[in-house]
């Protein structure tokens, strides 16, 4: 019988077959708890445009929604993770009717 | 931007640029270099596989982005504090897949280093060899280069899923 690995199609077909072997063998010891939870490639804290979606909902309790546009200040402070700075520059402004 | 990021940053990118070197080469191997010579004479074999040939050269680069994508690799899971994590297969399921993703690179890595190269140096005549050692250690080489064509392809699977939060 020849080799599977002898020739590029079967090599491949065999390659898809082990990737679905070890991802049923993933799920299948996945912890109680853990099928649904998963780990960001990048930390939620350095991404500026997670932390601008959540100051601009802290920012848009009380004001209309085009007072949440940030300046480049506010950039700054999103970036570090101060929401209430860009909350509190936001209330600043006058309103837009 | 602060320097935890933009390392994130370089490292990611220069993983990337190892990676794509290295797995590139091996499915140029796989899918042109070995089916293309399987039915050359051994002179010609001889040819392409003299010092300074494309064959060489490919090698080089080959083996070497092997290294550079793995160590890179590992020291930006080190940079994110999740080496241990990953490599004992803890944690949430993404992360257990990345770690299925590095066990996986890490053999293909050593399979290039103990397995293929040492082959190729026969096969392309830098280990003096007879004809049927070379014939042999050709068959070895292709058969584990094969493994690692196979490998790569749940490898590669891991890697992307990690980054879209794999569940």
């Amino acid at each position: 019988m020849k080799n599977p690995l002898e020739t590029p199609g079967t090599t491949i077909v065999l390659g898809l077959l082990l990737t679905a072997a070890l991802y049923g063998g993933l799920r299948l010891t996945a912890p109680a708890a853990g099928p649904t939870e998963s780990t960001p490639a990048v930390e939620a804290s350095e991404s500026p445009v997670a932390d601008e979606a959540s100051a601009s909902e802290t920012a848009s309790g009380e004001t209309a929604a085009t007072d949440s546009e940030p300046t480049a200040t506010d950039s700054e402070s999103v970036a570090s993770g101060d929401a209430s700075a860009l909350a509190e520059a936001a209330s600043a402004e006058p309103a837009t009717p | 931007m602060d320097g935890a990021l933009l390392g994130e940053y370089v490292l990611l990118w220069l993983h990337l640029l190892f990676g794509f070197t290295w797995i590139g080469l091996l499915y140029y191997f796989n899918l042109v270099q070995i089916p293309s010579l399987k039915n050359l004479s051994p002179e010609a074999k001889a040819e392409v596989f003299k010092e300074g040939s494309i064959a060489r050269t490919a090698l080089l680069y080959f083996r070497w982005a092997a290294v550079g994508t793995v160590l890179v690799g590992l020291a930006l899971l080190g940079h994110r504090g999740l080496l241990v994590q990953a490599l004992t297969l803890s944690g949430p399921t993404n992360l257990r897949g990345l770690g299925v993703g590095c066990w996986l690179g890490i053999v293909m890595l050593f399979n290039v280093w103990a397995f293929i190269w040492p082959n190729q140096k026969k096969v392309v005549g830098i280990i003096p060899a007879t004809a049927e050692e070379k014939a042999a250690a050709g068959r070895t080489a292709m058969l584990v280069s094969r493994t690692n064509f196979m490998l790569s392809i749940p490898m590669l699977f891991f890697m992307e899923a990690y980054s879209h939060g794999l569940n």
